[in-house]
């Protein structure tokens, strides 16, 4: 086995590394051969992982549904308020304690492996978050595959990097692959895949990103398709759109909006009042599971992911009642705010949309009660709401866009959903600083982009930029000894140095130089009364608290203790040069 | 045929500590193989890729510069020169037009330097007398000659009569070291190496007597050894 994948990385190793026959005249298509290549393996790597991902989101969504439907059949009455308790428990049981998974809701922890991290995601992942959202939305859960299903897509790609020893970049964009194969599998839209990975979970156009994105995600539909059928969740055909029901779309998108950040922030409400239970996780997650069961039991469109109910909205001949309809909403927003507080897994997708749908419907129904011409019918309105709810929770109009429209299988709603979706993201940024998914990233201060300012000083490292080329000068040095130091210079700062050894301050050349050829003073002067107090960079503070010292010092150079060992000035002209490098080689 | 290069040559090359170089390596921002657990690097697929980056990249390569950083160390620089601009007997010095057109034509310089020198020699002598005393001048151009130069020389030339430099002592000069160096580090360090070699009754005698390139370096490196 070890062999196996030691010839397949040599191969991979030597493909990459040679270019096509060219001599040193044609240098430039040398490094575009090696650059056509590496597109060539990602490509590959990206079909492969497409292939499985969409395979993996079928098999998820086929085994969720049956055993959904098995439950259903059993036909318990009352009792089947204890399979959410049952499936979320065990679900809990199995992710936290057998598989040591604690990275928290999925997305998450695939947006930091891209944005900060190595690439790397356990691969114990795919199997804690298959067989978690299995149980816990198979049993009625009242949350979605998508989270889940991304992970395991992100997860599956970074195996593959890691089996084949790419490097970080590499291993980065697999994850996004996988991400993106993993929703157009499971939606069966491949668009709706390749904005997702895009959009929400690489954030970055370039070819490498996109091409062989569009291939894992066209790959998962294929394949999906072929096992499945084509057929998507929710489907609804809708005729033209008037200018009363764009302009109504504004007012939907704002509506959309604040529910979304309302359903973000009860999120972590809920969670809050979950952590106040002390007992173990698994019993949280069955208490949880239990209250969904009692509201499931009430009203099982709730329980699990929902889609059917969103189909039986956008049906024109089996729509409920409105007063059903908001009555639906509310319920599921406490379903699903409970379910993922409790520590089930799943995802905020599927809610959002189905909630987004509910939403747009009731709003649509509304419409028609008020004396207004040419309203749309109330199916275009529950599908904008969906767009306006995607874009709003997770920042992500363009996924919303293009998921709603891949389910219509056309064009003709696209103004209605550009409106909703952008004035529901205005909204929520209003109020929210990052999606649901970033959110915590941004606190933490771990989502930082590649190519920005921060990302660069993050990987700047002090210690490597030293400058050590100066000669330390001790507290009592007298003027006349410090000339004979002076020759051997070749900085204009000595560093002072204590008995201690610790660096006390910074003697200037400038400081001293109307004073070098004034031989009254060269006993009188010490070189510990001429020096300056400069503030000292200290290794371990973080990069940006090091700059502080320089703007408000207005200093050059600084210098640089670790504890209380002086190691080193830190200059600005160095720090400038390392900065413009490392922007020079990010850049795309 | 490929040429490969090492991490050490790519520090060299780009002007980064070497962590920074494997930390490229780790997140796959600079092109290069592995090849039994070492870092190899192509080096026209690294040129390109610097080039697409606008990076610049250090022209001089790593055997070079370490070859010229032994020959300096088992050597002093002014030695070097010496023999890069070797020693010639009675020179024709009827004035000092006649001894600064007949300087270049002795010395082995590139053509171009070859027809500019006798002027900027003089230039240099109009602002102020490059003589030192006790017969001896040191005449050079203005300012450094650069890229004109490969490296820096020292010629001398040993006078056939002495001639009047207006030296701050009046004494006429019989032997003049003509110091023609690249940039300006290299000419304040021979010139003061210079200097500290002819301010030296010793080696004033010596002088006298005209001696040839072996002479004049063995005797250099007996004042070195006795000063040092």
């Amino acid at each position: 086995m070890s062999n196996f994948k030691k010839i397949w990385r040599r191969q991979l190793n030597k493909f990459l590394s040679r270019g096509f026959v060219g001599t040193d005249a044609d240098l430039l298509s040398r490094f575009q051969a090696v650059s056509a290549r590496e597109a060539v393996v990602m490509m590959t790597a990206a079909l492969g992982i497409g292939l499985v991902c969409g395979m993996l989101a079928v098999g998820l969504n086929w085994s969720v549904h049956t055993l959904r439907l098995f439950i259903t059949e059993l036909d318990l009455g009352w009792r089947s308020i204890f399979f959410p308790a049952l499936g979320a428990g065990i679900a809990v049981f199995f992710v936290r304690y057998l598989m040591h998974d604690n990275e928290g809701h999925g997305v998450s922890s695939v947006i930091k492996a891209i944005a900060l991290g190595t690439g790397s995601l356990r691969r114990r992942m795919i199997y804690s978050r298959f067989f978690g959202s299995l149980l816990t939305v198979g049993t009625g859960g009242s949350t979605g595959l998508e989270g889940p299903i991304v992970s395991i897509g992100g997860a599956m790609g970074s195996a593959l990097g890691r089996w084949l020893d790419m490097n970080e970049r590499h291993k980065k964009l697999l994850v996004g692959y996988g991400a993106a194969g993993a929703v157009a599998g499971i939606f069966n839209a491949p668009l709706t895949g390749l904005i997702f990975a895009l959009e929400i979970i690489i954030g970055e156009w370039s070819y490498l990103t996109i091409l062989p994105t569009i291939i894992a995600a066209v790959s998962a539909t294929e394949i999906s398709r072929w096992i499945m059928g084509d057929k998507i969740a929710f489907f609804q055909e809708i005729a033209g759109f008037s200018i009363t029901s764009l302009i109504a779309c504004f007012a939907l998108g704002a509506i959309t909006g604040v529910i979304s950040i309302l359903f973000v922030r009860s999120l972590h409400v809920w969670e809050k009042l979950f952590a106040k239970i002390s007992l173990h996780l698994w019993v949280r997650a069955a208490i949880g599971g239990l209250s969904v069961g009692v509201l499931g039991y009430y009203m099982p469109e709730v329980l699990s992911e929902g889609y059917s109910a969103t189909q039986s909205f956008l049906t024109d001949s089996i729509r409920p009642e409105l007063g059903f309809i908001l009555l639906f909403v509310l319920l599921k927003f406490l379903a699903c705010g409970i379910t993922l507080g409790s520590g089930g897994v799943g995802g905020v997708f599927a809610p959002s949309l189905v909630i987004g749908s509910g939403v747009g419907l009731a709003f649509g129904m509304i419409l028609h009660l008020l004396p207004l011409d040419g309203v749309a019918e109330d199916a275009a309105f529950a599908l904008a709401g969906m767009a306006g709810m995607v874009a709003g929770v997770m920042h992500g109009p363009l996924t919303g866009i293009f998921l709603v429209m891949e389910a219509t299988r056309g064009y003709s709603m696209i103004l209605p959903l550009m409106l909703t979706a952008s004035s529901a993201m205005v909204v929520s940024s209003f109020f929210e600083i990052g999606s649901v998914y970033t959110q915590d990233l941004i606190k933490q201060g771990s989502l930082i982009k590649r190519g920005t300012d921060r990302y660069l000083l993050h990987h700047l490292n002090i210690r490597d930029i030293l400058d050590k080329d100066f000669i330390t000068i001790p507290e009592g040095l007298l003027l006349r000894d410090f000339i004979d130091e002076f020759k051997r210079a070749r900085r204009n700062y000595f560093p002072v140095l204590d008995a201690e050894k610790q660096c006390v301050g910074v003697v200037f050349l400038d400081d001293i130089r109307p004073h070098l050829f004034d031989t009254s003073l060269y006993d009188l002067v010490t070189m510990g009364s001429v020096m300056r107090n400069l503030p000292i960079i200290n290794l371990n503070e973080p990069i940006n608290v090091a700059l502080d010292k320089f703007e408000t010092s207005k200093a050059w150079s600084l210098p640089v203790v670790e504890g209380k060992l002086f190691l080193g000035m830190l200059s600005k002209s160095t720090l400038f040069d390392h900065y413009r490098r490392e922007l020079q080689i990010q850049a795309i | 045929m490929a040429k490969w290069l090492v991490v050490s040559d790519v520090v060299q090359l780009l002007h980064v500590p070497e962590a920074t170089i494997y930390r490229w390596i780790r997140q796959g921002d600079i092109p290069c193989v592995v090849r039994r657990g070492k870092h190899y690097f192509n080096q026209s697929t690294l040129v390109t890729w610097a080039e697409s980056k606008h990076i610049h990249l250090e022209k001089h390569s790593l055997r070079e510069s370490k070859k010229k950083q032994k020959a300096s160390a088992t050597q002093s620089p002014l030695v070097e020169a010496f023999e890069a601009g070797n020693v010639f007997h009675t020179v024709p010095s009827g004035s000092l037009e006649t001894l600064f057109s007949e300087i270049p034509s002795c010395m082995n310089l590139p053509r171009q330097l070859k027809e500019t020198l006798a002027e900027q020699l003089m230039q240099r002598e109009l602002l102020s007398s490059t003589g030192i005393g006790n017969g001896i001048a040191v005449p050079h151009p203005k300012t450094p000659l650069g890229q004109q130069l490969k490296k820096s020389m020292v010629g001398t030339f040993f006078l056939e009569k002495p001639l009047d430099f207006k030296a701050p002592d009046g004494m006429p000069v019989f032997v003049v070291f003509v110091l023609l160096s690249a940039d300006s580090f290299h000419h304040l360090h021979l010139l003061s190496q210079l200097a500290r070699f002819l301010n030296n009754t010793e080696v004033n005698d010596f002088l006298k007597h005209s001696p040839t390139l072996e002479n004049l370096v063995e005797q250099f490196q007996k004042n070195l050894a006795e000063t040092a």
